[in-house]
């Protein structure tokens, strides 16, 4: 079940995003939501909406959000019970497919990326893991900062 | 002006009352119904009452003559300014008379020197910050909207960011001006002798007559308040902690260090009201349960870097000792991620999610008690929310260098829905009954909860605290149903 996200200003240039239940939703989901949610708004970026197709996994300690991109609307889910140990299982980052990835790591890695640099060094050092589609993570990474995706 | 009062009890009638009061302050007292129903309630679940009139003050003469009237005309008087204690305080006595303090709104003095302000009862927290800044110095601040009144938080020994190092607001005053409620005018702490409001030392502490008595002594007209210099270095920085009791056990450790400004800890419904989502259903078991802050200060980046270390120290003991904990987290990366967060970074601020949702209710039972039990406390407390269904919001930090501890629990709720108002009373009154068998005891008590409170209290100071309020208020004028008499 899926539910339109409350708040105003979500749709831009013919793309929106759908925020599956707010009311369960997890932080990390929240926040990328939020965050997908401005890049959308008018003072946004307008490359959110050739965002390339794919599903992405992220994992912000023991939390779990997902992400489906290019999809019309762009969904953002995570809520209880799709916690570490089940999130290894469905869709991970598989070698070679470009359409699904996974970033994992401590949240405040990840959170620190948004004021920070690109956590290159992070992901060099193994803090922060990265598998499956790069171009996926890249625009991950990209959306936390609000840089915007890849041209 | 005579004062020829009624017999207690007696109030004089609705024309007498209005003639007498349109005589003295005409287009200053208004009877008007519409706002007469909005000066009924607050923001809380406590029952509304309608006054019969309210004047608004601008100077003492003002506040002086509207007590002198009152006792005239056996007439319950409620102070007022922005009504957002949420302990129901400002709600009159039912037919009372509401003065309304935020027309004096002066900052009358800054004393760099001594780090006090003497301001007006209208003074805001945001219009103080301001007025200190040129000099230097710095107040701390409640979790509170920027435009409430700081002699009321003074005066009802609220908490904030600088009460772990200084203790709870109302030891911050230095001195009142204060009208009594038969009405002569007195002036507490040093000002009584000197020319300068810079200590309540070493006089009798006659200042503490006004603080923590909800308004029952007098109407304080004036207060000096001690503010502290501004360090150059500033941070805020959270802590996920997956379990509370983690985050609170390390809040402890840290409030004793004497290194931070504040120390405290929210639990994860903050995050869902700061989002707008005012409804959150059941917390993800992966998701942290507690978001600590610390707030460092310092005047060199080697004493930042010395309080930082001290901190990753502290961090990772707990880690060692098995919580589950994230590094610490500068507040501008939550900001750069979600602008929402920003009221959490610099204060005061207008927690929106908490004031301006659908249903319109906030209130809480917030107390002050010994740190051995906060973490009982926090838990039991939050199992309580969840078991009437209600998000466990619990607020918690050390104050006064960690001497004691704060546990609050925030609801918001449904004004208009009446199964819920019910429902929340029944889970306050348990919370503030868990409370108390663990020692705490509630502050901005409503009175509801002193009729929990009673029971157990000493006799002597029960009876202290009647025969006081007897002889300062002897017509039973001001505030009468609050506390006791």
């Amino acid at each position: 079940m899926l539910r339109q996200n409350r708040a105003a200003g979500i749709r831009y240039q013919g793309v929106s995003m759908l925020l599956h239940d707010p009311e369960n939703a997890n932080l990390l989901a929240l926040l990328l939501a939020r965050r997908l949610e401005r890049a959308l708004g008018p003072a946004g970026e307008p490359g959110v909406a050739r965002f390339p197709e794919g599903e992405l996994t992220i994992v912000a300690g023991e939390m779990v959000a997902r992400l489906r991109l290019g999809a019309r609307p762009h969904l953002v889910s995570g809520e209880a019970g799709a916690g570490a140990g089940t999130a290894g299982e469905s869709p991970p980052g598989v070698p070679g497919d470009w359409r699904r990835a996974r970033i994992e790591g401590p949240l405040d890695v990840l959170l620190g990326a948004v004021v920070g640099e690109l956590p290159i060094g992070a992901v060099l050092s193994g803090e922060l893991k990265v598998s499956g589609s790069m171009r996926l993570c890249w625009v991950a990474l990209r959306l936390l900062r609000g840089t915007g995706p890849t041209r | 002006m005579t004062t020829r009062s009624l017999p207690p009890g007696r109030r004089a009638d609705l024309a007498t009352v209005t003639a007498r009061l349109s005589a003295r302050f005409g287009e200053q007292v208004s009877f008007e119904p519409a706002l007469l129903e909005g000066l009924a309630a607050d923001v809380t679940e406590n029952p509304a009452r309608r006054p019969v009139g309210r004047v608004m003050a601008r100077s003492v003469d003002d506040v002086v003559d509207t007590v002198r009237l009152c006792n005239e005309l056996g007439l319950p008087l409620t102070p007022r300014v922005t009504a957002l204690n949420v302990g129901g305080l400002a709600i009159p006595a039912e037919g009372g008379l509401v003065i309304d303090l935020s027309s004096m709104n002066r900052v009358l003095q800054i004393d760099p020197a001594s780090m006090y302000a003497l301001i007006e009862p209208g003074v805001s927290w945001l219009q103080l910050k301001q007025a200190l800044a040129p000099h230097g110095l710095v107040i701390g601040f409640p979790l509170a909207p920027p435009e409430t009144s700081v002699l009321a938080g003074c005066l009802m020994d609220g908490l904030g960011t600088l009460t772990l190092p200084h203790g709870p607001m109302g030891e911050w005053i230095n001195g009142v001006e204060a009208v009594l409620p038969t009405g002569e005018l007195v002036r507490t702490g040093s000002a009584a002798v000197s020319p300068s409001w810079f200590s309540r030392s070493p006089l009798p502490d006659t200042t503490s007559l006004f603080v923590n008595w909800q308004g029952t002594t007098g109407v304080v007209t004036k207060l000096a308040v001690q503010a502290w210099p501004m360090r150059l270095l500033r941070e805020r920085r959270f802590i996920m902690c997956r379990r509370a009791e983690d985050g609170l056990a390390l809040m402890l450790a840290l409030g004793k260090t004497g290194l931070y400004d504040d120390v405290g800890g929210l639990s994860w419904p903050i995050s869902r009201y700061l989002l707008a989502i005012h409804r959150p259903g059941p917390r993800d078991p992966a998701e942290p349960e507690l978001y600590l802050y610390v707030d460092i200060t310092a005047d060199s980046s080697a004493e930042l870097s010395a309080k930082r270390t001290a901190l990753e120290e502290h961090l990772l003991r707990a880690r060692k000792a098995g919580a589950k904990m994230e590094r610490p987290l500068d507040v501008r990366a939550l900001v750069a991620m979600d602008p929402a967060f920003e009221k959490l970074a610099d204060l005061p601020a207008r927690l929106d999610g908490l004031l301006d949702h659908p249903g319109g209710g906030l209130t809480w039972v917030g107390s002050y008690g010994p740190p051995a039990h906060v973490i009982e406390g926090g838990r039991r407390g939050m199992e309580l929310m969840q078991r009437h269904g209600f998000p466990p919001l619990l607020v918690s930090r050390p104050m006064r260098g960690g001497h004691f501890t704060v546990v609050r629990f925030i609801e918001i709720f449904d004004r208009h829905d009446a199964a819920e108002v019910q429902r929340l009373a029944t889970l306050q009154r348990e919370l503030l009954q868990m409370l108390l068998e663990l020692g705490y005891l509630p502050y901005k008590a409503p009175g509801w909860a002193v009729e929990e409170l009673l029971p157990r209290m000493d006799p002597g100071s029960r009876a202290l605290v009647a025969r006081l309020r007897a002889t300062l208020d002897p017509n039973g004028i001001l505030q009468p149903d609050r506390w006791w008499r």
